[in-house]
């Protein structure tokens, strides 16, 4: 196993998994019939979230494990720093969407 | 068999399993950061932390999800709403329950990090990037408990 290349495609993946549930979890509260229809898959609204971020992140890491892709010596480095900034970036805009749907 | 499945999904316990797991979460990427930081050569102990750290955050996330899933929507949240501070909810409740998804993600980087050889680790120039990750989630635990903190104490005390 390519340790360096799964490395860089757990990144990729948690960053589609991180973005993914950030605009799922807005679009929901900004569509009750989205919100509604994501509890219809498992009971509950973030439950179906919860799965879906796994389903998103392990396929993820599987597809870019598997696609072809020349990594180097920055490749995962750059990866890495991209995640943190989708991490911090999701954070607070999940954290003030919160925020501004509560004042309005 | 049903004794335990009873024990375990007594409300005070499941609230005790989540945040004592959530709690070795934290700690055990604190010394995989703490590893970093001091240029540990001792990889059998960077995994150690890794894997504990994944295995602390998984468990909490399915503790604290069941209690949240099963309790929380009708036994605490409409006292909360009831409360002073309705925000405790709609602002630290929505944020913490949708940024702890983010976590195993960002654990399981980091685990694999943790597994690479360390020659293709120090060539590929990731110690720093891998601090800051690990810092980054040890901290998303910290911020996440302090809102746990807050929800709390809007429950209990409005």
């Amino acid at each position: 196993m390519n340790k360096t290349k799964l490395a860089y495609s757990s990144s990729i993946a948690a960053i589609l998994a991180i973005i993914t549930i950030m605009v799922v979890t807005i679009w929901g509260e900004l569509s009750p019939p989205f919100k509604a229809w994501l509890a219809g898959f498992t009971g509950h609204h973030w439950l179906s979230k919860s799965v879906l971020s796994l389903i998103v992140y392990f396929v993820g890491l599987a597809v870019f494990y598997l696609l072809p892709k020349n990594i180097g010596p920055n490749t995962v480095r750059r990866g890495l720093i991209f995640l943190i900034v989708t991490t911090l970036a999701g954070s607070l805009a999940v954290f003030l969407f919160f925020v501004w749907h509560y004042l309005v | 068999m049903m004794g335990i499945f009873s024990f375990l999904t007594y409300k005070p316990v499941l609230i005790g399993l989540h945040l004592g797991f959530a709690i070795v979460g934290i700690d055990a990427f604190l010394w995989y950061l703490g590893e970093l930081v001091g240029k540990s050569q001792n990889h059998t102990r960077i995994r150690w932390a890794s894997i504990i750290g994944v295995a602390g955050f998984a468990l909490s996330w399915l503790f604290g999800g069941y209690y949240y899933v099963v309790n929380y929507g009708k036994l605490v949240k409409p006292v909360i709403f009831k409360g002073t501070a309705p925000w405790a909810h709609a602002v630290a409740m929505e944020a913490k329950e949708h940024i702890f998804l983010f976590i195993i993600p960002l654990a399981v980087t980091a685990l694999i990090l943790a597994f690479m050889d360390k020659e293709e680790f120090n060539k590929n120039n990731l110690r720093r990037a891998t601090m800051v990750l690990v810092g980054l989630i040890a901290f998303l635990g910290l911020a996440i408990g302090a809102m746990g903190f807050i929800i709390s104490a809007a429950a209990r005390w409005g």
